[in-house]
C-alpha cells in the first residue's frame, strides 16, 4: 500500500443476496420507517411482476404498483415525481432497465427531492440486465454523466425468483464475463484501497462456484452478485477507465464482447495477480468462448496466455472452494479513507457532507500531540471549529452525552468529529442521536435497543487512535447509565459513522504492549469473521486481507512504533476486520473473552490474544477447511502449498502461538500467553482458578455464542478456560 | 401514466396457516417441557425473571392492522412456562424473537435451516435482554431434540445431545402438548 496517497473506499448500498431476499423488504422498509413505498417495474421485467407481487403481498403494507407494460413506453422523472406525490409515497422499490433506473435516480437527485430534509430510500431489485451500461452511483442527463455517492440505492436485492423470470436469464455467461472483466480491471489499477481490492477479489470465488453449479437459478444469482460487486469495486477507482462505458457500442452483446477483450488485454498487463486471473480464466474459459463468433481465434489467444502462465508454478492451495451461504446481507456505508496525511482532509470531507461547523471530541493525548491544531489548520475557509472537548471518560455514559449535546446545540454545531478510542467513538455516536432526533433534555434512553434509531443522523467522522476495536465500522454504541447501573446497547445502521479515517500519526503514541493487544484483537475479529457461521463472500476476502496485513506488520509496529507504513497497514487492517466482523459477527473467543473481561478486568485485547488459538482448535472439528485456509494469509502460499490439507488447521494454531510468543519477547513479557500470568500494575494476578466456573457460566449469556460453528456448552467453555488458564494446548480434533 | 393498482396484504395462505399451527404446537410444547425436564427448569430458574412474557412470531408482532402468526409464553411458579396463546396478551412482552418474514419462519419450521443458521443468515431479530434470549433458544433446542426423531432433530440443532430418558420424555411431552392437564394449563 502506498502510504503517501490518500486511498478511499465507499459502498453506499446494502446488498441482500439469496433465497427469499425479497421477503425481507418489509424489514428493510421498517428500518427506514417507510410505510408507503411506490413500486415501479419496467416492461422488460414484467414477467418478474408475479413473484414480486406475491412477495409484496406478504408484507402488511398497501403498496402502489406501477408497471410499464408497453415496450416503447417510457416514464420521465417528472412523471415519477407526480405519481409519488399523488400517492403520498415515502420510498421507492424499483425493478427496471437502464432507462427506468436512470429516471428514478434523476428524480431522487432533482432539486425538489434532494433538498428535502428526509432522503427518499431507494430499493433496487437486481435483474440480469441490471444497470449494465452505467455505474451504480451514476446518472446520465443529456450526454452528461454525473457521479455522486448519494445516487447509490439504499439496498440492492438479488433474489433468485426474480432472476429466473427474467427474459435475459440465459445471459448469465455475459454477466459473469463482465464481472470478471471488471475484477481484472480493478486489480490492474494501483494504488487501490485494500477494501476495493478485497471486493474485486471476492468476485473470483463466486465465479468459480458458478462454474460448478448445474442449476440455472444458482448460476444466475452468483453471476448477478459478482456483477454488482464488480460495479461497486469499479466505482471506487479514482479514475474510471473510459472503456467501461463505451459510447460506440450498439447492442448489449457487443458491450460484453468488449468486456471480454478488455479482460484478456488486462491479463497480459497484469503481473501481480496472474495466478488468480489465470485460475479464473481457466475455469471460465469454456463458457466465455461458447458465444463467440470467432471462436478459433479466441481459443488460440487464450491458449497462448494459458501456456505462458502454466509454465509458472501451479496453484496448490487446494481444490475445494470456500462455501457460499444460501443467503447473506452485507452493509458497509462508511466512507473509508487511509493515508499518511489523511487527517488533513477532515475539513474537505465535512464540506462534502454538507457540514461546516464541527464539534471535535477527542482525548488529551491527541490534543497534546498537536493533531487537533493540525486538523484545524487544514480546515478550508468555509469550515470553522464549533466546539472541542477532550474530557471524555473511559466508560462513555449518559451524563457525558447530555453535557456534550448541550454544548453542541449552544455552539450551533452541525456535525461531529471523533478522534480517539472506543469510548470517544461511542460517546460521539450517543451525542449524534441526542442532537439529531427528538429527545427530552437530550436523554437518549428511549432509543436504546435494536433498530430504534430509524433516521439518518448528523454527519459523523471518526479517526480511531487504536488499531483493534473496529468500532469505526460497527453499528453498535454502548453507553452506560451509572445512576441505574446499566449499560445501554444501541444498534442501528444509522449509527455507522459517515467517514472513517486511518492516519498512522494517530497510533504512534500507542505503547508496544497495547499495540500488540489491539493488533491481536483485530486479528481475532478477522479470523472469527472468516470461520464463524455468518460469513459471506465479501466479509471473507476483507478478513483474509486483514489477516495478511496483521501477520506481516503487527510485529514490525510493535518493534518500531514510528514505522509509518506498519502503523498505517495495521490501522487499515483493523478497519477491514471491523467491516468484516460487523457483517459476519464473531464467535467463541469473544464469548469467553467478554466474560473473562467482565469478571477479572483483564483487558479485552489480552483475552483475545490468549483465546484465539483455543477458538481455532475447538472449532476445527466443524470447520477444518476454513480454519486451514487461514494458513495462506498467515504464512504465505509457499508454506501453505507444502503443508498437507489435513495438517493446516494445526499449523494455523501454531502460527498464532508463534506470533504471540514473538510479541511476548518484543514487549518484554507484557504481552501475556495465558491467564495465570496476567497481572495488574501492582503485580497481583488478575485471574484466579476459582473464577473459571463463574466465567464459563457467564459466557452462556453472550450473544456471540450464536455464531460459533461448534456448540459451546458450559462444560466445553470450562474445559477451554482451564486450558487457557494454564497455557496448555487444546488438541485439534 | 397512472398507478395500475395497490398491492394489498394477503396473509392468509398455507404458509401463514402452517407457521401458526407450528407456533401453537411449540407454545404448548414449551409449557409441557417445563414440567418434565429438570434442565429446562434450571434454565428458567437461573435466567428468567418471574412473570416475564416472551413472544415469538413473524414481523410485525405488535401491528394492530394485521395479525401475524405468534406465540406468547410467561414464566410462572419460579420454574415453569405458561402458554398464553397466539394472540397478544395484556402484558407487554419483555423479550421478542421475531422472524423477518413468513418465508424465513417457514424455512426454520420445515427444518430446512437450523436455529443458529437462521440467526447467522439474519432471518430473525431478537429484542430484549440477551441472557434469557439465549436460554430460550437452548430450551427450544431441547424441545426439538425431545419431540423430533433424531434424523429431523439433527437438522434443527447445532449439536445433537443425548438426553436421559428421551423416549419416555417424548411420550410424556406429546401427551402434555396435545392433551394438557389443568395443572399444566
Amino acid at each position: 500500500m502506498n502510504s503517501s496517497s490518500l486511498l478511499s473506499f465507499y459502498m453506499g448500498s446494502k446488498i441482500l443476496v439469496g433465497q427469499n431476499a425479497l421477503e425481507n423488504i418489509y424489514y428493510e422498509l421498517n428500518q427506514y420507517d417507510c410505510k408507503r413505498p411506490l413500486c415501479l417495474f419496467s416492461y422488460e421485467n414484467s414477467l418478474s411482476a408475479a413473484p414480486l407481487r406475491r412477495a409484496l403481498r406478504s408484507t402488511p403494507l398497501v403498496i402502489p404498483f406501477l408497471g410499464i407494460m408497453e415496450k416503447k413506453e417510457n416514464i420521465s422523472d417528472k412523471e415519477i415525481l407526480k405519481i409519488f406525490q399523488e400517492n403520498h409515497c415515502d420510498s421507492l422499490i424499483v425493478m427496471g432497465d437502464f432507462n427506468l433506473l436512470n429516471e428514478v435516480k434523476k428524480f431522487r437527485y432533482s432539486e425538489e427531492i434532494s433538498n428535502q430534509k428526509r432522503k427518499i430510500p431507494l430499493f433496487v431489485l437486481v435483474s440480469p440486465s441490471y444497470d449494465q451500461r452505467h455505474h451504480i452511483d451514476e446518472i446520465q442527463q443529456e450526454n452528461t454523466v454525473t457521479r455522486d455517492p448519494k445516487l447509490a440505492p439504499d439496498a440492492l436485492f438479488i433474489d433468485s425468483r426474480l432472476l429466473l423470470k427474467s427474459p435475459r436469464k440465459k445471459d448469465w455467461q455475459w454477466t459473469a464475463a463482465a464481472a470478471l472483466s471488471m475484477c481484472c480491471q480493478v486489480l490492474s489499477q494501483s494504488p487501490l484501497h485494500p477494501a476495493t481490492k478485497a471486493l474485486a477479489l471476492s468476485i473470483l470465488p463466486l465465479l468459480r462456484q458458478l462454474l460448478k453449479e448445474s442449476s440455472l437459478k444458482k448460476k444466475l444469482i452468483l453471476a448477478c452478485q459478482a456483477f454488482v460487486l464488480g460495479k461497486i469495486a469499479l466505482s471506487n477507482l479514482p479514475h474510471l477507465p473510459n472503456s467501461i462505458t463505451p459510447q460506440d457500442v450498439n447492442s448489449e452483446k457487443d458491450f460484453f464482447l468488449h468486456h471480454q477483450r478488455e479482460f484478456l488485454q488486462n491479463l497480459h498487463q497484469m503481473n501481480f495477480s496472474q495466478k488468480r486471473a489465470h485460475q479464473a480464466l481457466h475455469l471460465l474459459e469454456p463458457s466465455l468462448l461458447k458465444k463467440n463468433k470467432d471462436v478459433e481465434s479466441w481459443k488460440e489467444l487464450v491458449q497462448q496466455i494459458s501456456s505462458q502462465l502454466l509454465q509458472k508454478k501451479k496453484m496448490t492451495l487446494g481444490k475445494k472452494n470456500l462455501s457460499i451461504p444460501p443467503y447473506f446481507e452485507f452493509i458497509s456505508p462508511v466512507h473509508l479513507l487511509a493515508g499518511e496525511n489523511a487527517l488533513e482532509t477532515i475539513g474537505e470531507q465535512l464540506l462534502l457532507k454538507g457540514a461546516s461547523r464541527p464539534m471535535i471530541l477527542s482525548s488529551r493525548t491527541v490534543e497534546k500531540n498537536g493533531l487537533i491544531k493540525l486538523i484545524q489548520n487544514h480546515f478550508p475557509q468555509k469550515v470553522s471549529l464549533g466546539a472541542l472537548d477532550t474530557d471524555i471518560p473511559a466508560d462513555s455514559d449518559i451524563e457525558t452525552v447530555k453535557r456534550l449535546a448541550k454544548l453542541y446545540t449552544e455552539q450551533q454545531c452541525d456535525s461531529l468529529v471523533a478522534i480517539g478510542g472506543g469510548s470517544v467513538i461511542d460517546t460521539a455516536k450517543g451525542v449524534n442521536i441526542a442532537v439529531s432526533l427528538p429527545c427530552q433534555d437530550f436523554d437518549i434512553t428511549p432509543y436504546a435497543g435494536a433498530g430504534m434509531v430509524k433516521q439518518p443522523l448528523k454527519p459523523l467522522l471518526v479517526a480511531p487512535t487504536t488499531s483493534g476495536s473496529g468500532s469505526e465500522a460497527t453499528i453498535v454504541a454502548v453507553i452506560a447509565n451509572h445512576q441505574l447501573s446499566q449499560k445501554l446497547l444501541f444498534t442501528s445502521p444509522f449509527l455507522l459513522p459517515h467517514v472513517a479515517i486511518c492516519d498512522p500519526r494517530l497510533t504512534y503514541s500507542l505503547p508496544a504492549h497495547l499495540t500488540a493487544q489491539t493488533g491481536m484483537d483485530a486479528l481475532t475479529h478477522a479470523c472469527e469473521a472468516f470461520f464463524c457461521l455468518a460469513h459471506n463472500p465479501i466479509s471473507d476476502t476483507l478478513a483474509l486481507e486483514a489477516i495478511k496485513k496483521i501477520s506481516e506488520y503487527l510485529a514490525i509496529a510493535v518493534a518500531t512504533p514510528e514505522d509509518c507504513k506498519a502503523r498505517l497497514e495495521m490501522s487499515v487492517a483493523s478497519t477491514l476486520a471491523g467491516v468484516a466482523f460487523s457483517n459476519s459477527m464473531v464467535g467463541m473467543a469473544h464469548t469467553l473473552g467478554h466474560a473473562v473481561g467482565a469478571i477479572t478486568q483483564i483487558p479485552h485485547g489480552t483475552c483475545m490474544s490468549i483465546l484465539l488459538p483455543y477458538a481455532l482448535a475447538y472449532n476445527t472439528s466443524k470447520e477444518p477447511h476454513r480454519i486451514g485456509f487461514l494458513l495462506n494469509p498467515l504464512k504465505g502460499e509457499k508454506i501453505t502449498s507444502e503443508t498437507p490439507e489435513k495438517q493446516r488447521p494445526q499449523a494455523v494454531v501454531n502460527a498464532i502461538n508463534a506470533l504471540n510468543q514473538k510479541l511476548n519477547r518484543l514487549t518484554q513479557g507484557k504481552h501475556y500467553l495465558c491467564f495465570q500470568e496476567v497481572q495488574d500494575r501492582d503485580g497481583k494476578n488478575l485471574c484466579q482458578w476459582e473464577q473459571l466456573s463463574k466465567i464459563a457460566l457467564k459466557s452462556q449469556g453472550d450473544g456471540s455464542i450464536f455464531y460459533n460453528p461448534q456448540e459451546l456448552s458450559y462444560k466445553d467453555a470450562l474445559m477451554v478456560l482451564e486450558a487457557a488458564y494454564k497455557g496448555e494446548t487444546l488438541k485439534v480434533q | 401514466m397512472k398507478i395500475q393498482k395497490n398491492i394489498k396484504p394477503s396473509l392468509r395462505g398455507f404458509r401463514s396457516f402452517y407457521v401458526s399451527v407450528m407456533l401453537w404446537f411449540v407454545g404448548r410444547a414449551l409449557q409441557g417441557i417445563s414440567h418434565i425436564d429438570d434442565e429446562v427448569q434450571k434454565e428458567l430458574q437461573e435466567n428468567f425473571p418471574e412473570g416475564v412474557v416472551i413472544a415469538m412470531g413473524v414481523e410485525p408482532l405488535a401491528s394492530g392492522e394485521v395479525k401475524m402468526p405468534a406465540l406468547y409464553v410467561k414464566k410462572v411458579g419460579g420454574r415453569f412456562l405458561k402458554f398464553l396463546g397466539c394472540c397478544p396478551p395484556a402484558e407487554v412482552p419483555q423479550l421478542t424473537i421475531s422472524f423477518k418474514s413468513l418465508a424465513a419462519a417457514m424455512r426454520v419450521f420445515t427444518f430446512q435451516e437450523k436455529t443458529t443458521e437462521a440467526q447467522a443468515y439474519d432471518r430473525f431479530i431478537t429484542d430484549g435482554p440477551l441472557t434469557p434470549a439465549l436460554a430460550f433458544v437452548r430450551i427450544l433446542n431441547r424441545v426439538e431434540i425431545t419431540l423430533l426423531p433424531r434424523f429431523i432433530a439433527q437438522k434443527a440443532v447445532r449439536r445433537y445431545e443425548k438426553l436421559p430418558h428421551k423416549h419416555l420424555n417424548r411420550i410424556r411431552l406429546y401427551i402434555k402438548t396435545l392433551f394438557p392437564t389443568k395443572e399444566v394449563l
